[in-house]
Order: structure tokens, then C-alpha cells, then sequence
């Protein structure tokens, strides 16, 4: 029985000034780079399964550089039996359906009864790579997955998917299977600094020249570049707020976000400060 | 009366009792030293002269005993009766071949068996009161939790005080007999006239009986009581005075992952999970554990009711160690089995603080922090550290910094502050002061006070200080101590680089985490202080003018951080301080100096949580502080500060507290 | 290549609030270039409702029928969606970031191996119509990336619920209603779908939640501390605490918030009575939307805040709970 796991690096921009918006660059040197904690917590469920059901291979897939070889590294380190890397320039500028074909051969070429990734790439706010995986493979996938209860002996599972306000929908399918997976399924272990620092066996897949990408005969999307946008005010009556209204357009852009907060303090008669209150969470579509 | 060296078979029977004796004594000895050799090394033969000192301080002087006034009496009644006593029983022994032996010389021999008497009764009457005190009195150390689980090492208490009453009562009865055969009772020797008394009406035959039957069973119990020791608790009786001379002199340190040379992170077997995990000397430390309960006594998790009970890991690793070692079957060798888990919980094993204050009280000096930290480092390869900590040690793996900010803004609490801007170091600056900020001070924004005070303060006293910038990563104190060692090399090498590029004269800290840290675990070639210290001086120099005094409506009283006092012996210096601001009204708490309750501890503490816990520590001293009468806690850790002001916000009754950091106070006044 | 789908959702038999959203914006964009919008929902029964979604900007409206759509048959539903798309290629699809909408997103994005581009912000359309550009944040929301879809292909867009506005057209046309039953092949139903878990919003966890109301010792004790819980329930999000509000047990331990808590990012966190220490902001900083009730307006929290209140939370909360109440009914009447 094969759990593969697909694993991304991400850098993480921890603080707003790492983006010049008058030279609309993103500064490396505010940029840290980690495995993506979506893909750990799938890693994390894969070899939980594992210790739970025996004769349960966890390998570790990753395409990218040196960023792919390192979060092998990372997986390894967390209790993954193999890692396989496929090496490849610049991809966050590849199409997504471009590096799913990629993974899709290296993972189909393995045979695999079982694929979890992460639900969401947390730096390039994508969350399609897995589902487009699963297609070029064929196998069905859930997505969102909270807990997963698979019964090996059976081939199939549970996987239960979240939704809105703690809601959950459970599915049950046959394997093979992908899931994408919550960030919440499971606490990733922590991997000691020294068990990092180990010579993990990483193994390099070189493309075969059989299959293109191009196969697919999809049309990519183009990164075009990075900017703070003049915002489009929302539609709709504008109720009166608290915000300024510069506050008001970051917020809009950004949907929240955590920086500005230069808006003034709203005091007054309870009833007043309770209605002020319940317009800006009106406007804000909390309700 | 005949002497029982007198009859023709004593020889033999003393021969063959001796030989038993000894051998089992030296089969028990080999077995218990056989097992230390299987643990790690632990270099512990140097500074022999400090060594020496110290085990005439501690182990013959026996100078932690009294910090428990009347068990300490006890011990120290029972212990010297013990030293005076070895040659009245190796005399006896030597009277089994020659009735006329003695150790002594014959002019001072009157005069030793009158010592004799009184310490006999004494010791007798000492140990009878202990029983009754352990039965009756209850001390409530020996009430914990875990006593009412692990019964059996209670009994053996009971069993060495009857022993020890026995050998006093048998050699009292020895005397006795005779005298009431052909002396004369007499105050000299009040205990054998007392046994004199009961004997005067038997027959000579039946005093003759009694005479040789005192002695045969003080000889019997004599060996016996010498083969129980390693059996048991009292193995302390051989092992103390060696575990206090092996004793660990560098306070504040914490050991090597392993203490031979090589690169430890090629080792699969990292941390200690099974007992031959341990140094010897750590196995050695539970051979001498004597289940005072003076380590749980005055352990902050154990008060606030976490699962960690300091003796109880040394009786529970004991009996694991001598269980998985046993005496009965001499071929099994090397003992394998996992006690993590199993024997020790992991919980309990986060649940230190590191505070040290078991270690302070400890009277033979057993190390509990090593031993802690050596059992955290197993389960931090093992994947097994708790969820709470795994963010901040992912932040500082990534970031230097467990607040998750960027290295970037390391220095914003300068940058930002009103004040002229501090100093930033380039690389091969040169200052006199070096100021290691660490990242409490950095980014809580509560200690970023602190750190400004110390800014200003500085200034106003015109030091010539600087810091790291950017440079600094966290001290990895805490990293250290939760046993997340590569981590911590990572991080100590880094600040240790941005050091050596500067020049300067001495390091100064906020914290005394990071002090101790940079002092005890880092390797560098110039002093590390407390600001308590330089400030000390600087008053001293009289640099700095009192330009205030302090409301008269306000008591004061010291919180003495761990860190500062126990590891560091720095007690009186912020003492000093304090007590030189015009207007100070002091008070101490019950709990002060080398006895300071821990507020539950700083860097990683800050962010776990155990699951069990009936109080926080800070509220438990937030209401000590209360009891002494003191309105306002002056302490010298940013940690500190924080738990304790979360602590009194949290309680009722302490609502109208303050707290405030030693160098804020200063720094108002001059 | 001249329509503009809407894939709608329906909640307790009413449009759900962000498919008006999408087709006022899609009406935006239809336009200037006479594109046809389309709302596409796929539900059991037809709802009232969809009658007047021409007030909207709905040129058309078509709905799929089946039992135990959309979340029941998800395979089955994006291969009715995929042969509606073969028919018609429409230019772009537009859906919503929710669980419902985001399913229905990708499925028919796989299916018809077509991009997309989740979590927009901007859609941009030059003016011949061949190109488009969409702007969407990426690095948590720090920076803001733009990206060009490909010409001549359809392409799916997905926003997040009150990014948009609503906008009633002007002189709104009734749209045409077309209803179908949907069927599709056998191969199409692999996943199968046993049921729903619906979580008592009293239970719900502080990481399940997108609203998060927590009180701190500021609420000064239990009575106003269950107020804070009752303001949670409106609101429909979790209530959590502080550590010294779980200290005090006002709340459960498991809803502690703060570094020896949890760290959660909801889109919305009231933080009543919360000092805001270190110990706790560590937990919460990264919330979308923070709005803070305090007494004292210099707390540590309200620097934080995107909405500072200073007030008495004891006044204020009740107040709010009713105020809140009342929008809600309102809201469902019209």
C-alpha cells in the first residue's frame, strides 16, 4: 500500500514590509522559506495512517529547485520512507496545469492507491494543484478534508470535507484516491534541527521525453507581475464608518489584513456604539 | 563473665559471619558499580581542591541539612552518632577474635565508652521519635500525590530506623548485662545502667546468655543493616559523601548532549530514554537519593499540582534501574527497557521549569535539570515534543526569533523609542558594553520598556554601550533547556559570530536567561553580566543622582529570579539597590533568595501549557508577596515581569498590586 | 464567447448573498459588450427567489436540477456543468470562494482542463473583450499579483463572500428561466456522499470558525462574559477567551486563544475586554477583521484593531445582540 504525499516550499512574507509598493518588488530578504504547513499536515496524516495500518508506504513528492530538494529533506526528516524530486526552473511562474502534469507522471509512474496533498499553496493562494493531479492521473478527489478514515483492507475510506461554520460533509470513496487536506487535520511533528541537518537519500526523477505537458492542450494563465491596485470601491450603498477611507479601500483589497489600523475610536451612548458597530459588521458581510 | 571472643569457636563464627557478610556486601557494591559503568561518562575528576571543599561543606558539615530545622537535627544527631560509633563497632567485631581489642588507645578508652553511651541513647531515642514522626506527625512532604500511589519505598524508612534502634538496643543490652554482672550503674553510662537494672535480677548463666546473645546479634545486625544499604534508600549512607565530591560545580549550565568527543548528531541514541542513557553519575544520583522530599518540597510545578514530582523521578528510576539490573540473575548485562512513557511520563517531563530549586535544596546534590533536559532531548528526536511549542521552535528555527517577527524588526524598540538612538553595532565596532537585548526584550512589547529603561538609564549615566541589530538571534535559553540542542547550536553560533566581530569589554543582559545562557553555555572570552550589576556599580561610582524618592504609602518586596539567584548567586546585589533609594520600605517574602518560588518560567515557558495544573505559579507568588505585606514586586526579568503583572490583573485580591522591573524603578528616580 | 456564468448557490431556499454579489459584478463586466449573463444554479427544487435575479443583472437562468445537489453529486454535477460548458463556452465562470461554490469551481475547471484563478480581487477586461486581466493577493494577503488569462477559452474566476456589493440594475429585465433535469454517465459517480454533520454553533470549535468572539478579564466576570457568548451566537461564530478569562473558567480551556492557546485567523475577531498582551495577540494578530470593545481606549488591542470601541461592555453588548437581531430580520424580509 502506497501513501503519496505531494509537499511544496513556500516563502512566507511575515510582515507587510516586504513589499515595496512604489517599485512593486517583493524584498527576498523579507521572504522566509519553509515547507507549506498544508502539505506538512498532509505528510503528518500520511505517516499517522502509517503507524496505524503496517505495510504503508509514505513517499514524498516535490517539484521545484533547490526549494524542492530542501522540503524533501524536511519530509524525510519527518518519518517519510521515500522522497522523489522532480527538478524543475522558475515554477512559480509555470502554469499549475504545467507542474500537475509533472507530478502526475512522476506519482503515476509509482503506482499509488493513495494521494494527499495540501489544500491550499499558502503563499501563491492556490489551491488547484491537487484536483488537476488527480485528473491527469484519473482517479476522483475530495477536497478539504478534516479526518480521514480509510480502511486499507477494504480499499476505501471516509474523508469528511469542511464547509462553513464547522460543518462537515462526509464522503466515502474507493481508492485509489486524492485528498487535499485541511491545515487543521493534524499538527505536524516537529522535526528536530539535527534530524534536518541529516543526509536523507533524496531521489532525482529525470522527466521522460515521451509525455509533454503540451498533451493536455491546456491554455496557461500568465503571471504578469505584482502591484498594490487602485481598488474598485465596493458596490452597493457605502455605509458611514469609523474607517477612513483610505483604511477602507486596504481593507477592501485586502479583504481585512493586518496593518493600517489608524481609524478612530468609536465612543458614545451604548445604542449608538452598538449600531455603529453592527453597520461596519453589515459592511463588512459578517451577517 | 566470659568475653565472647573468649570461647573457642568465636574465630570461626565471627570468620564465617564477616565472610558472608562481606561477600554479599561486596556482590551488592560490584553489581550497583557494574551498572554505572554501563552509563555514560561524565567527566567528574577536576578542581579537586574545590571538590574536597565542598564535601567537607556538605557532606560532612552537612550544611543544607538545617534548611529543614528539625529533620535536619535528626539526620545530624543520627549521622554523627554514626561517625562515633563506626569504631565502637569495629571494635566489637575485633573483640569476635581477641577479647582484648581495642581501637583506641586504653587512656582514652573510658572516655570513648562513656561517648559511647550517651550517643547510643541519643541516636536510639532520636531514630524512636523519627518513627513516630513519620507514623504520627506526617511531615507533609511525604504526603505527595505519588505516596499514596508508590507505597512500598515508604516502608523502608521504618525498616533502617528499627535496624538502627536494634544495633543501639543490642550493644545497650551488651553493656547492660554486664554491668548489672559486676559493675556499678552510673551516670557515665546512663543507657547500660538503665539495661543493668532489668538484668540485675537474673541468674549469672541467664546474664551470661543475654551477654553473648547482645553481642552475636549486634555483630548479625551490624552486616545485616551494611547489606541493606545498597538495597535501599540508605545506600546514601556510602554514597553521599562521593555524590556530593562528584557534584556538579558549574551551576547554571546545562551537559553536553555526550560528554565524549565527536559529533553527537551522528548518534542515533540522542537524549535519555533507558537508564544506561544516563551518565553514571546521574545513575549514581539515584543510588543516593534518601526520599527526603526536600526537591518536591520546594518544586513550583509540584505545588501548583503539575505532574512532576523531583524525588519521585529519582525513586521511580531507582527501582526501574535496580528492577531492570536485578541482583538475582548476574549474567543479565546491559538493562534496555524504555522508561519514558512508561515509568516517567511525558508530561512530567515538560513540566519543569528549570527553576533549580529542587537542586538548591537537594542535601547530597543530586541534578535534576540535567537529567530533565537529557530525557527532553530523546523525546525531541523522537518527534515527541509538545504540540504548544511546536510554533515558536518552527519561528525560531526560521526566524532566530520564537515571536514569529522578522529578523528586520529586531531593532524597531530602539529605532522607535524618543530617546537618542542606541548604538547599533557594525561588525568590528567597539564599545565597552555590549548589550544583549535577546528577543523578550525585543519584541514584547511590555519588555521592550524594560530594555528602553536600560537604554535611558545607561545613557544618563553616560556608558558607552552598544548592540547587536539585526545580528542578534534569541539566546536559545530555553531552546537549550527543552532540550532542542542543534537547534540551539544553530542559534548560539550565530550570535557568538556577531559577538567575536565586535570589541568589547564586558556583555550586559536585560535577562538573566539570556545571561546565564551566554554566560554558562557559550563559550566566549569576555565577561557577562546582569544590568543589576553594571547599575550597581554605576550608583556606586556615583554617576547617577537621586532625583526622586518613592511614595511612602508603598512596601517593596524582591521576586528573585531563578536565573539571577539560584543558577547565578546574584541575591544581594538588586537587594542593594533597592535598599539605596530614598524612601524604600522592604519587605522580604517567606520564599526569597536560593528559596524564590519560580512565576513559571520564561522564553519557551511563555507558550506551553501542561495539561494538568491547579494554579499558576505567578498567582501562587503574586499571594506570597500579598502575605508579606508588600504592595508593589520589584524583580530583574522581563519574564517575571510579565507573568507576575498577567498574575495580579487575573486576582482579586491582588488587584491593586504593582510590579515593576528593578531598572524601570531606578530609572524613575535618577 | 459571449456570456459571463454565475454559478449560483442556494442556502435554506434562498440565493445566498455572494452569487448577488457575482452577478452584479458579472453584470458590470457584461456591459459595455453586450455579453450575456448567465446564472447557472444547481439545486433540488427552484427556488422563488430566481425569479427576480433579472434585478440583478441576469440575463438567464438555468437551473439544474437533482436530487441532493450540489454537494451530494459532485462528480455528477460538473459533468452536467461541462457539457453546458461545451455548448456554450462561455468567456469566464464565475463562483464563490465558499465550500459549495469553491467545489463546484474546481470540478469544472478539472473537467474542462481550463485555468483558474481562485480568491480574485479585480477582474479587468480590455476593451475588445479578448483580454483578461485578474488580480488576486498571494503571500497571505501582502502582495497583490495579477495574472492574464489566456484568449479565446473560458476561464474560472472564484471570489470571496462581501468582496463585491450587491448592485440592483436600473431598469432590470426579467430574465429567462430555464430549468433542466440533469443526467450523467455512470462513470461520474465515484465519491458517494453519506451525509451532513451540522455543528451546534455553541460547540463550534475556535479553528472551525470564521468569527471568533472572545472576552478577556475586561469583561470583569462570568455574567458579562456570557454575554460575550451570546454576542458569538449572533454573529454565528465561536466564542473564545483569553488565558486568564480560561483561568477563571468563564470558558473552556480548549478555546483559549494566545501563544500556549490556539493561533487562529478568522475573517473576523471581536476581542471584548482583551488587553491585549503578547500572550494573547500572538494567537489572533493574523484575523482579517479586528474590532475591539474596551474601557480603556490605550490598550495594547485597540492599536491592533480595525474597529476601536471604547465603552462598557456590560452596556454596549446587549445593545449590539439586539441591533444585530433586527439587521438579520430585516435583511431576511427583503
Amino acid at each position: 500500500m502506497k501513501i503519496s504525499v505531494i509537499l511544496d516550499e513556500i516563502a512566507v512574507m511575515a510582515d507587510s514590509s516586504g513589499f515595496d509598493p512604489i517599485s512593486n518588488v517583493v524584498k527576498q530578504e523579507w521572504l522566509i522559506h519553509g515547507p507549506n504547513p498544508y502539505s506538512t499536515a498532509a505528510l503528518e496524516e500520511a505517516i499517522r495512517l502509517r503507524e496505524k495500518y503496517p505495510d504503508i508506504q509514505v513517499s514524498a513528492y516535490s517539484l521545484g529547485g533547490a526549494d524542492a530538494a530542501r522540503v524533501l529533506t524536511y519530509a524525510m526528516a519527518m518519518g517519510a520512507d521515500d522522497a522523489f524530486w522532480i527538478p524543475a526552473e522558475n515554477i512559480k511562474f509555470m502554469d499549475l496545469w504545467d507542474r500537475a502534469f509533472r507530478l502526475a507522471n512522476a506519482i503515476q509512474s509509482r503506482g499509488n492507491d493513495l494521494i494527499l496533498c495540501g489544500r491550499l499553496s499558502a503563499d501563491e493562494n492556490t489551491e488547484e494543484l491537487g484536483p488537476f493531479i488527480a485528473d491527469i492521473i484519473g482517479v476522483p478527489f475530495i477536497s478539504d478534508a478534516t479526518k480521514i478514515d480509510m480502511v486499507f483492507a477494504e480499499q476505501k475510506g471516509l474523508v469528511w470535507r469542511r464547509l462553513e461554520r464547522g460543518d462537515r460533509d462526509v464522503y466515502e470513496a474507493k481508492l485509489p484516491l486524492l485528498i487535499t487536506v485541511e491545515r487543521g487535520i493534524r499538527s505536524p511533528r516537529y522535526v528536530s534541527v539535527r534530524k534536518q541537518s541529516l543526509p536523507w537519500r533524496i531521489t532525482k526523477i529525470e522527466e521522460s521525453s515521451s509525455n509533454k505537458s503540451s498533451d493536455l492542450n491546456v491554455s496557461p494563465v500568465t503571471l504578469i507581475g505584482s502591484a498594490l491596485p487602485r481598488p474598485k470601491p465596493k458596490k452597493g450603498a457605502q455605509i458611514a464608518t469609523a474607517l477612513s477611507a483610505q483604511d477602507r479601500l486596504m481593507m477592501l483589497m485586502s479583504g481585512g489584513s493586518s496593518q493600517k489600523k489608524e481609524g478612530g475610536l468609536v465612543e458614545g451612548k451604548p445604542g449608538e456604539v452598538a449600531r455603529r458597530i453592527s453597520e461596519f459588521f453589515e459592511e463588512k458581510g459578517f451577517y | 563473665m566470659i568475653a565472647p571472643g573468649s570461647y573457642p569457636y568465636a574465630t570461626i563464627v565471627m570468620s564465617v559471619i564477616l565472610l558472608l557478610g562481606i561477600t554479599l556486601f561486596g556482590y551488592l557494591i560490584y553489581r550497583r558499580f557494574l551498572l554505572l559503568r554501563f552509563g555514560s561518562p561524565d567527566p567528574r575528576i577536576d578542581k579537586i581542591k574545590e571538590r574536597a571543599k565542598k564535601t567537607l561543606h556538605f557532606a560532612l558539615f552537612q550544611k543544607r541539612l538545617p534548611r529543614y530545622p528539625l529533620a535536619g537535627f535528626i539526620h545530624i544527631v543520627i549521622f554523627s552518632g554514626f561517625l562515633i560509633l563506626a569504631i565502637r563497632s569495629l571494635t566489637l567485631i575485633g573483640q569476635g577474635f581477641f577479647p582484648k581489642f581495642s581501637l583506641l588507645p586504653l587512656s582514652i578508652n573510658f572516655a570513648y565508652s562513656v561517648v559511647t553511651d550517651y550517643t547510643e541513647l541519643l541516636v536510639m531515642a532520636i531514630c524512636l521519635f523519627a518513627m513516630i514522626r513519620r507514623a504520627i506527625m506526617q511531615p507533609a512532604r511525604y504526603m505527595h500525590e505519588e505516596d499514596k500511589v508508590n507505597k512500598k519505598h515508604k516502608a523502608e524508612a521504618y525498616i533502617v530506623l528499627a535496624l538502627i534502634v536494634a544495633l543501639m538496643g543490642t550493644d545497650i543490652s551488651f553493656e547492660g548485662s554486664m554491668i548489672a554482672d559486676n559493675g556499678q550503674p552510673s551516670l557515665l553510662y546512663p543507657a547500660s545502667s538503665v539495661a543493668s537494672f532489668f538484668y540485675a535480677g537474673f541468674s549469672e548463666a541467664m546474664r551470661q546468655t543475654i551477654y553473648l546473645f547482645s553481642y552475636w546479634s549486634h555483630i548479625v545486625i551490624l552486616l545485616v543493616f551494611l547489606c541493606y544499604l545498597p538495597l535501599s534508600k540508605h545506600f546514601h549512607v556510602i554514597t553521599a559523601i562521593p555524590n556530593v565530591f562528584f557534584s556538579k560545580l558549574n551551576k547554571g549550565s546545562i551537559k553536553p548532549v555526550f560528554w565524549e568527543r565527536g559529533d553527537w548528531k551522528k548518534s542515533d541514541n540522542i537524549g535519555a530514554s533507558k537508564i544506561t542513557d544516563f551518565t553514571w553519575k546521574h545513575i549514581f544520583d539515584f543510588y543516593t537519593c534518601t526520599d527526603c522530599g526536600r526537591c518536591t518540597d520546594n518544586c513550583p510545578a509540584s505545588a501548583v499540582g503539575r505532574l512532576l514530582s523531583p524525588r519521585m523521578i529519582s525513586i521511580k528510576l531507582r527501582d526501574h534501574a535496580y528492577a531492570s539490573f536485578p541482583l538475582s540473575n548476574p549474567f543479565r548485562k546491559v538493562p534496555v527497557k524504555r522508561f519514558l512513557g512508561d515509568i516517567i511520563e511525558e508530561e512530567t517531563v515538560w513540566a519543569c521549569t528549570t527553576c533549580g530549586a529542587c537542586e538548591e535544596e537537594c542535601p547530597v546534590f543530586i541534578e535534576y535539570i540535567d537529567k530533565i533536559v537529557d530525557m527532553r532531548r530523546y523525546l525531541v528526536e523522537a518527534a515527541k515534543v509538545p504540540e504548544s511549542l511546536h510554533k515558536p521552535l518552527l519561528e525560531l528555527q526560521r526566524k532566530g526569533n520564537p515571536y514569529g517577527e522578522m529578523p528586520q524588526k529586531r531593532t524597531d524598540w530602539a529605532t522607535s523609542s524618543n530617546s537618542t538612538a542606541v548604538n547599533i553595532l557594525n561588525e568590528s565596532d567597539q564599545c565597552d558594553l555590549l548589550f544583549f537585548v535577546d528577543s523578550c526584550a525585543s519584541f514584547d512589547p511590555r519588555a521592550q520598556d524594560v530594555a528602553r529603561s536600560i537604554v535611558t538609564l545607561f545613557q544618563k549615566a553616560d556608558l558607552d554601550f552598544g548592540i547587536l541589530g539585526k545580528d542578534e538571534v534569541d539566546s536559545g535559553h530555553e531552546v537549550r533547556r527543552m532540550g532542542e540542542e542543534g537547534l540551539f547550536e544553530q542559534l548560539s553560533e550565530r550570535n557568538t559570530n556577531a559577538i567575536n566581530k565586535r570589541k568589547y569589554r564586558r556583555i550586559v543582559t536585560t535577562d538573566p536567561h539570556a545571561m546565564n545562557c551566554l554566560k554558562n553555555d557559550y563559550h566566549l572570552s569576555h565577561p557577562v553580566v546582569h544590568y543589576s550589576e553594571v547599575l550597581l556599580e554605576t550608583l556606586n561610582s556615583g554617576k547617577l543622582k537621586w532625583k526622586g524618592s518613592i511614595n511612602g504609602n508603598e512596601t517593596y518586596t524582591f521576586h528573585d529570579p531563578c536565573y539571577l539567584g539560584r543558577h547565578n548567586g546574584i541575591y544581594d546585589t538588586p537587594r542593594k539597590i533597592m535598599r539605596a533609594i530614598p524612601g524604600m520600605r522592604m519587605v522580604e517574602m517567606d520564599r526569597s533568595k536560593a528559596r524564590s518560588f519560580c512565576c513559571g518560567g520564561g522564553g519557551l515557558y511563555f507558550w506551553h501549557e501542561v495539561a494538568t495544573e491547579k494554579e499558576r505559579m505567578a498567582v501562587k507568588r503574586v499571594n506570597m508577596a500579598h502575605e508579606a505585606g508588600a504592595n508593589v514586586i520589584v524583580t530583574a526579568c522581563p519574564f517575571c515581569l510579565i507573568n507576575l503583572e498577567e498574575a495580579i490583573k487575573a486576582n482579586r485580591n491582588t488587584d491593586q498590586m504593582k510590579v515593576i522591573d528593578l531598572i524601570e524603578l531606578v530609572n524613575n528616580l535618577v | 464567447m459571449s456570456e459571463i456564468w454565475v454559478l449560483g448557490e442556494i442556502e435554506k431556499d434562498q440565493v445566498k448573498e455572494v452569487s448577488l454579489e457575482l452577478l452584479s459584478e458579472a453584470r458590470e463586466l457584461a456591459e459595455k459588450r453586450s455579453w450575456q449573463v448567465v446564472g447557472i444554479f444547481p439545486c433540488e427544487n427552484p427556488v422563488e427567489k430566481i425569479e427576480t435575479l433579472g434585478d440583478y443583472g441576469a440575463n438567464e437562468v438555468v437551473c439544474l436540477l437533482h436530487e441532493g445537489f450540489p454537494h451530494a453529486q459532485p462528480e455528477g454535477l460538473s459533468s452536467v456543468l461541462f457539457e453546458l460548458l461545451a455548448q456554450r463556452s462561455p468567456r469566464m465562470i464565475l463562483s464563490s470562494t465558499a465550500s459549495a461554490g469553491r467545489d463546484m469551481a474546481v470540478r469544472l475547471a478539472v473537467k474542462a482542463r481550463i485555468p483558474l484563478i481562485s480568491d480574485a480581487r479585480i477582474i479587468q477586461i480590455s476593451r475588445d473583450g479578448s483580454k483578461i486581466e485578474v488580480t488576486k493577493p498571494t503571500y497571505e494577503k501582502k502582495v497583490f499579483t495579477r495574472f492574464e488569462c489566456p484568449e479565446q477559452k473560458s476561464v474560472v474566476i472564484t471570489f470571496q463572500q462581501g468582496i463585491l456589493g450587491v448592485e440592483k440594475v436600473r431598469n432590470p429585465v426579467p430574465a429567462r428561466i430555464t430549468t433542466h433535469r440533469a443526467e450523467w454517465p455512470e462513470n461520474c459517480n465515484r465519491l458517494k456522499y453519506i451525509e451532513r454533520f451540522k455543528a451546534d454553533p455553541r460547540t463550534l470549535g475556535v479553528e472551525d470558525a470564521e468569527i471568533i468572539v472572545a472576552g478577556g478579564l475586561g469583561t470583569g466576570g462570568k455574567r458579562t462574559f456570557d454575554l460575550v457568548g451570546e454576542l458569538a451566537w449572533t454573529l454565528g461564530g465561536a466564542l473564545a477567551g483569553s488565558r486568564p478569562a480560561c483561568d477563571a473558567q468563564w470558558v473552556e480551556k480548549n478555546r483559549q486563544i494566545g501563544a500556549s492557546g490556539k493561533s487562529v485567523k478568522p475573517r473576523l475577531y471581536v476581542a471584548c475586554g482583551i488587553s491585549g498582551a503578547i500572550h494573547h495577540t500572538i494567537g489572533m494578530r493574523e484575523s482579517e477583521v479586528i474590532v475591539s470593545i474596551n474601557k480603556d481606549a490605550n490598550a495594547s488591542m485597540t492599536k491592533l484593531a480595525d474597529l476601536k470601541v471604547k465603552g462598557d461592555l456590560q452596556e454596549i453588548l446587549p445593545h449590539l445582540v439586539d441591533e444585530i437581531n433586527k439587521r438579520k430580520a430585516e435583511k431576511a424580509t427583503t
